[in-house]
């Protein structure tokens, strides 16, 4: 187990110094020149030339690679940090309402194959698999929030201000809504099969057999065997859920990471976008990091792979 | 579901030999719409701008109108007729998302197949694999949208490197347990060469994961492109169905519903095509697969 989790460890870290590497490279190569983009109209070859040298940017690139390195501990990424919240909390809700939603789905075409509720689940988990997320959002505040007027039409912003907190939470719901009906039809199919394989099994006959109703069978026999599957499927999704909700804040602008990814892209502020792209970056590799353990933990072949 | 309701006493045509896999295939309705899908989507958008042709100029006095008889979808903000942008956009998102799953589907198989039976490039095949997973496949994209437009031929190369080795690492896994079997071992004392007992043996027994494969390839490449000609790094002016998604955005605060529905729609229904395609194949290719395992 130990040297499993060593050897992972390991690989996250040389994969983020690769990405860390990678990035650092596009931008020395396709930044352009900063003096020359600082100046503008006022730019001379001899004041580019001041001006670079003032930034640092003529030094030898390992040397910049590491000072690069040192001002992001130092204090580069608290705009990240600072966005982070509203990203952690579009994902949780997002994820659970998913959850729930993928849970209460599966557990209904378990109970009932071949009826309509079956057909018609499967039908509308195609249908929002096919769809884009982006779209779908943009759908739901059309009719939710420029026809209907149930919620707001602002965006939320980082914590509730002017709106209050119920406004904020109103305008909250629309992008998790999109992110749960996004996620639901991967995992309600995954469940779905999980599911199916342990209403096949014996002890559920057995279940069946001494009398007891089909709900307690459903409750106490196959969502216990369901739940790792679903576990490992969770987990398996982070950094999927985690680029859902980053395209979502992108698309709709609202803020968190994706919005602070807008805004570099927007403003050209290459140094913020690196940064963020790195962020997100490390997010990405640490939850891959804790699903593969967790797998490690719960399915022993995985360690010897 | 997607499945005709088997019994055990049901019979499948042919068995799982190659014979009668026509019959298992024409036998299931959902074939049929994927099928009649996909055919009307291609027409929609190659053949309808040629038959369909008017609204092409900026008519201002016809703009942001709801469907009418004239123009069945409306019309966009620059007047022009909402159904041909919508015919003329079909082109991109079909093509690409073509180009790019085949291109990601043969890497991914080629690779897979390759560290299945080449053990020397074992190793390294799948670290670089494990590598580009690892890496979020949004970080790619995101860098090329932020510091320079690019092609829809770099994009779709973009995609197909960051696509490829979820396939591989299905097909090696799959390949792994083929390469164990029976009548690979029993080729190869017959002396085929290794090419001949992977096209013949393991090839079509790898079918229904191949088929899978390409299917999510499919969805995935379709989507991904979208996102990323919608974050800008598209194609100059020309419109497609992602790009008609984002300036309808700018419309999002009005109901000007017939400007943001077609567009998803017909993304929907391209994956949803393909996807009913593919599961059709697969089931129809190996009977047994469709039954989940119970069949003998």
């Amino acid at each position: 187990m130990i040297p499993y989790v060593m050897r992972r460890i390991v690989q996250a870290v040389v994969t983020l110094v690769v990405v860390s590497l990678v990035l650092f490279l596009v931008m020395k190569l396709y930044g352009g020149d900063p003096g020359w983009i600082m100046l503008g109209r006022f730019a001379t070859p001899a004041k580019v030339h001041a001006l670079d040298q003032a930034l640092g940017v003529l030094r030898p690139w390992p040397v910049q690679y590491v000072d690069w390195l040192r001002q992001l501990f130092l204090g580069g990424l608290s705009s990240a940090f600072a966005v982070l919240p509203p990203t952690i909390l579009y994902f949780v809700l997002g994820g659970g309402l998913g959850l729930v939603l993928a849970v209460l789905v599966a557990v209904a075409q378990a109970s009932h194959p071949g009826t309509w509720i079956d057909h018609v689940t499967s039908v509308g988990s195609l249908v929002f698999y096919a769809l884009p997320s982006f779209w779908l959002g943009l759908v739901l505040f059309l009719i939710f929030a420029a026809q209907l007027e149930w919620l707001p039409l602002a965006p939320p912003g980082l914590a509730p201000g002017g709106q209050g907190p119920l406004g904020w939470s109103l305008a909250m719901m629309l992008p998790v809504l999109t992110l749960a009906l996004t996620s639901v039809s991967a995992w309600s199919m995954h469940l779905r099969a999980a599911m199916e394989d342990a209403l096949a099994s014996d002890y559920v006959r057995t279940a069946r057999a001494k009398g007891l109703p089909e709900r307690l069978v459903l409750r106490r026999h196959v969502l216990r065997e369901a739940l790792l599957p679903l576990l490992t499927m969770i987990g398996m999704s982070f950094p999927v859920l985690l680029s859902q909700v980053i395209v979502l804040q992108l698309v709709f602008h609202l803020a968190g990471i994706g919005g602070l990814l807008e805004s570099a892209i927007d403003y050209r502020l290459f140094g913020l976008l690196l940064n963020t792209v790195l962020v997100i970056g490390v997010i990405t590799i640490a939850t891959n990091l804790v699903v593969d353990i967790l797998a490690a933990l719960a399915d022993p072949r995985v360690r010897f792979g | 579901m997607l499945a005709p309701r088997l019994r055990p006493t049901d019979v499948w045509p042919g068995g799982a030999t190659g014979s009668g896999t026509w019959q298992r295939l024409s036998r299931q309705p959902l074939v049929w719409v994927g099928v009649g899908l996909l055919l009307c989507l291609l027409l929609f958008a190659f053949a309808g701008p040629v038959v369909w042709h008017r609204g092409v100029g900026i008519d201002v006095a016809a703009i942001l109108q709801p469907p009418s008889a004239g123009h069945p979808l409306g019309t966009d903000g620059l007047g022009r007729d909402y159904l041909y942008a919508l015919m003329r956009g079909g082109k991109l998102p079909i093509l690409s998302g073509f180009a790019t799953a085949i291109a990601a589907t043969a890497l991914g198989l080629a690779a897979g197949l390759t560290a299945a039976f080449a053990p020397r490039w074992e190793a390294i095949i799948l670290r670089t694999a494990d590598a580009i997973l690892s890496i979020p496949p949004l970080v790619p994209i995101l860098i090329i949208e932020g510091f320079f437009g690019v092609s829809i031929v770099t994009l779709v190369a973009a995609v197909v490197r960051v696509h490829w080795p979820s396939t591989a690492r299905l097909v090696w896994t799959k390949s792994l347990v083929l390469r164990e079997m029976p009548y690979v071992d029993a080729a190869r004392a017959a002396g085929a060469r290794e090419t001949e007992v992977i096209r013949r043996h393991v090839l079509p027994n790898a079918a229904d994961t191949i088929i899978a494969c390409f299917a999510t390839q499919f969805g995935n490449a379709v989507l991904f492109i979208a996102l990323a000609t919608m974050l800008g790094a598209g194609l100059g002016a020309a419109n497609n169905w992602a790009t008609m998604i984002a300036t309808s955005q700018q419309y999002m605060y009005d109901f000007y519903w017939w400007l943001v529905l077609p567009p998803g729609i017909a993304f929907a229904l391209l994956i949803i095509s393909v996807f009913l395609l593919c599961e059709g194949l697969r089931r129809a290719l190996s009977p047994r697969a469709q039954a989940g395992g119970r069949l003998p």
